[in-house]
């Protein structure tokens, strides 16, 4: 008997006792479909939880001070800063040629006033305070630490629009389910610059009245307010033209100004983060970046991840004895269908592998059914949880099933399947002839 | 786990910046402690400079200060003047008349100045000029300066803005007064 005689007989076979079969694929989809819905959410929630690690950028994201290496910082995720140090385009080409460097978008930033009209929740007026105006290149938003998390970003080209971070809906007492209420509103940003003014010294303001278009978590510099680098260099040059000559900026121990308050650099990869960092600690620069913390996220994801599809294979492994306690009654079922078999000339592998077969169709049929409706319970759990995530004005989630989940519960049903046939397929090739036609 | 994993918001594209935008309109402010409110900084959001900005202006405004204390129109020529053309100002305001009342500045020198402070800013790009000032009674001690202005106002075509009684400027009900006068004439 050829394997594809063996295929045929075990494929009619399979059809010929539809019942037995149907309960059999069933229970193999049950438990491949409860694998595939852990193992897809599984991926999700990691994705999702790298993602806020990274506060929306790369996680193989690098923050560069413009500031000298602390030795002793250098492998913390969160290295303190040595000395002020300029960042100018000198060091940003240096780094740009860096190897395993994939992208480095520039940070500026400048000191402002802040005078805004909106009331707090308690519908007090708030003070004027000082803080930071940060400017980055807006085409490279994909880059960059930066998440949106109500309105939109300040236009491309904008000097009077701005987004605000969470830290200035607290200032104003609001949570991050009021984001929407402070778009649209206005704040008045004042950069100073000092000036010898008959003998005294003070300061003179540039006041820019802003739209606030956005709300966004953004850890790409220290401000609670983000804009398009050219209105930032309208306020830094405003700063510098100061008899001071923009001491307010802040100036290393050289007394440079820094014309960038520092880098946001992409490695290329993961793996590539701490041999990047050490590059950039040797051209001269304080970095920082969440690796240690994702590494250590990641194993415990791991760790989760081996859980749930400890469950699933469990699962898998009942249906498998399940396929075997089936397929021991087919043997008894079958007896002379064995016996005329072997009388026409079948030998005993001939008949072991068409049980073998026959259990490994079962497994594979309600292995792909399994991943189907596995795949279909993933969309359900997210369809919940993205309502959930709605009613809270949070970003949804997108579920996505990996091919390698896919290959690997088809390919696990169908072995298991095929394993749990051993049993039942050697005791029908052992089965002598005669016996098996008397059907004793 | 999922819902653990969401509940702290995720990245979403749907805000990527588009779009252009016009130029802000800025307004600089030259002249003397009357116009930035040097005496007033502990509460820069009552200035009649920040009321016209904020209720004045378009959505989108610069205001730029420029003055200097105790600056005659003479020093205003000499140091802010140089400076009006990189602001590219679509509105001017000149107030400067204390320093050259309490110095005596004759008229005839006060109103050559002052209209090179007009023509200077008309160089820079200023449209709209305003040359502000308070009642011929509270300039007693020249008796001839808010005359001196409206003189430059007619000759250059800038606009005039007589203010009210300005003795209580120092109030927030008297800086309320100068904005609405200025706002009302930028109209």
């Amino acid at each position: 008997m050829t394997w594809f005689d063996a295929i045929r007989l075990a494929v009619r076979t399979v059809r010929g006792r539809p019942g037995r079969a149907v309960l059999t694929v069933v229970a193999v989809a049950l438990a491949a479909a409860l694998l595939t819905a852990l193992l897809t959410i599984s991926t999700t929630a990691e994705t999702r939880v790298l993602d806020q690690l990274s506060t929306g950028g790369p996680l193989a994201g690098i923050k560069v001070a413009a500031a000298a290496p602390d030795p002793t910082q250098i492998d913390q995720d969160n290295a303190k800063p040595g000395r002020p140090k300029a960042l100018d385009a000198a060091a940003v080409r240096r780094i740009q040629g860096l190897p395993n460097v994939r992208a480095v978008v520039p940070v500026v930033s400048a000191p402002v006033l802040v005078l805004t009209s909106t009331r707090t929740k308690g519908g007090h007026r708030l003070n004027p305070f000082f803080d930071q105006v940060v400017g980055v290149d807006l085409t490279k938003i994909a880059q960059l630490p930066v998440t949106l998390v109500a309105g939109q970003l300040p236009a491309l080209d904008s000097l009077s629009q701005v987004a605000v971070t969470e830290g200035y809906l607290e200032r104003l007492g609001l949570s991050r389910l009021d984001a929407p209420r402070v778009v649209g509103t206005t704040v008045v940003l004042a950069s100073p610059r000092l000036v010898n003014d008959g003998g005294q010294t003070r300061y003179q303001g540039r006041w820019v009245k802003m739209s606030i278009v956005g709300v966004v978590a953004q850890d790409a510099g220290d401000g609670q307010f983000l804009a398009t680098t050219a209105a930032v260099t309208q306020a830094r040059d405003w700063s510098a033209s100061g008899d001071d000559h923009g001491r307010l900026l802040g100036q290393d121990s050289n007394g440079v100004v820094s014309p960038y308050a520092g880098l946001f650099v992409v490695a290329r990869g993961l793996d590539n983060v701490a041999k990047v960092r050490l590059e950039i600690t040797a051209v001269g620069y304080s970095t920082s970046a969440p690796e240690n913390l994702i590494a250590s996220v990641r194993r415990y994801l791991r760790v989760v991840e081996i859980v749930l599809s400890a469950v699933g294979l469990i699962a898998l492994l009942v249906a498998a004895l399940g396929i075997t306690n089936a397929m021991l009654a087919a043997v008894r079922e079958r007896r002379r269908e064995i016996g005329v078999l072997k009388a026409i000339g079948a030998r005993d592998r001939d008949i072991y592998r068409t049980f073998l077969l026959e259990a490994a169709t079962l497994g594979f049929i309600g292995g792909a059914l399994g991943a189907f409706v596995g795949w279909l319970i993933a969309l359900a759990v997210a369809a919940v949880v993205n309502g959930y995530l709605a009613q809270q004005r949070l970003s949804g989630i997108h579920v996505s099933l990996p091919l390698s989940v896919i290959v690997g519960v088809l390919a696990g049903s169908t072995l298991l399947a095929f394993a749990a046939g051993i049993l039942p397929a050697a005791r029908a090739a052992r089965m002598p002839a005669r016996e098996a036609v008397s059907g004793v | 786990m999922v819902l653990a994993a969401c509940t702290s918001g995720g990245p979403s594209l749907a805000g990527a910046p588009t779009g252009t935008e016009a130029r802000p309109s800025t307004l600089v402010a030259m002249g003397a402690i009357e116009t930035s409110n040097l005496d007033r900084r502990d509460d820069p959001e009552d200035t009649w400079t920040q009321l016209v900005l904020t209720h004045g202006m378009p959505a989108a405004a610069v205001f730029v200060d420029l003055a200097g204390q105790n600056v005659t129109a003479e020093r205003v020529i000499d140091t802010q003047l140089p400076e009006l053309a990189a602001l590219h100002p679509n509105v001017v305001t000149i107030w400067v008349e204390s320093a050259d009342v309490r110095l005596a500045t004759p008229a005839v020198t006060y109103q050559s100045e002052l209209t090179r402070l007009v023509t200077g800013a008309r160089q820079a790009g200023a449209r709209t000029v305003l040359l502000l000032t308070p009642p011929a009674t509270e300039q007693n001690l020249s008796g001839g300066l808010a005359a001196s202005v409206a003189q430059v106002a007619s000759q250059t075509g800038a606009t005039l803005v007589q203010l009210g009684d300005t003795s209580d400027r120092y109030t927030d009900a008297g800086q309320r007064r100068i904005a609405n006068s200025v706002i009302a004439a930028l109209r």
